[in-house]
């Protein structure tokens, strides 16, 4: 699918390409809102179908996702000497994850987080909208 | 060596400024009335400040006169348990003055894309939050 955006000049990428680069990555970075203002870090992530989950400890990340809180959440590769490469921008809701079948099975996804630290809590990323560009330098 | 509940050492900001320095692509974060958004961006440091290369046309443009921000810049390596991030909090302006924006048009600010970056917005660091945290670097002085 090639479909340029006439403001951006940047190719479109639909949905299935989306899912395949996110399945193709493992660390993405969320943005949250905490106390009012936007928050940006990155996380070791996992596509599962169509969501997206992470691992967490208490603290700001898991206060500000609990409770289906909006959030997007970017991964991206971009090569700074070629100036090639994509973005994909998820929006929905986070969602920490306590049913005990789903628990077993986002266990099974080889969830290693980048930094040490016991993370017991599963969250999860139902996307309302998944969007995604191709960066061909011109 | 001050460390957080995960385990990650904690940068003040006189540590991250060299880091901010060492990269040319973040990423932008802008609540909207519709919920969160993320982007991904070039900047440059000039001075005190951190300079975005927006497109005029776009959305983030627009918030970024108005809305706080949240800038993110990272290297993370998972499979070496490596890695460190910045984050900046705090409101960027516009850059509108000729000879600010003349200033930005001579950065190292490459657009992403066809064209060049056509506006500008900048932050200033000396009144934003500035925090870090790395992992596995220990040993490298970035004071």
């Amino acid at each position: 699918m090639r479909t340029i955006d006439d403001r951006t000049g940047l190719q479109e990428l639909d949905e299935t390409t989306c899912l395949l680069l996110l399945g193709r990555h493992t660390t993405g970075r969320l943005a949250v809102v905490h106390d009012g203002r936007p928050l940006i870090f990155p996380v070791t992530y996992r596509r599962s179908g169509r969501t997206l989950v992470f691992r967490s400890d208490e603290g700001t990340k898991l206060d500000a996702v609990t409770h289906g809180s909006p959030v997007a959440f970017e991964v991206d590769e971009l090569d700074n000497r070629t100036h090639q490469g994509w973005s994909v921008v998820v929006t929905g809701t986070a969602e920490e994850v306590t049913e005990p079948a789903e628990l077993d099975a986002v266990r099974k996804l080889r969830l290693e987080p980048w930094a040490p630290g016991v993370k017991p809590h599963f969250v999860r990323i139902t996307p309302e909208t998944i969007t995604g560009r191709r960066i061909v330098d011109s | 060596v001050t460390v957080d509940g995960n385990g990650l050492e904690v940068l003040d900001r006189t540590a991250c400024l060299p880091l901010l320095a060492s990269a040319t692509v973040g990423r932008v974060g802008v609540w909207f009335a519709s919920g969160p958004e993320v982007l991904p961006v070039n900047y440059a440091l000039s001075g005190d400040d951190l300079v975005i290369g927006t497109n005029p046309a776009g959305r983030l443009h627009g918030a970024l006169g108005t809305e706080p921000l949240a800038f993110e810049v990272d290297d993370v390596d998972p499979a070496y348990e490596w890695g460190w991030s910045v984050l900046v909090r705090g409101r960027a302006r516009h850059l509108d003055d000729p000879a600010e924006v003349a200033r930005a048009e001579r950065l190292p600010l490459r657009s992403w894309g066809p064209g060049r970056h056509r506006a500008f917005v900048a932050v200033a660091l000396t009144t934003a939050d500035v925090s870090g945290r790395r992992l596995g670097l220990h040993g490298i002085d970035l004071r």
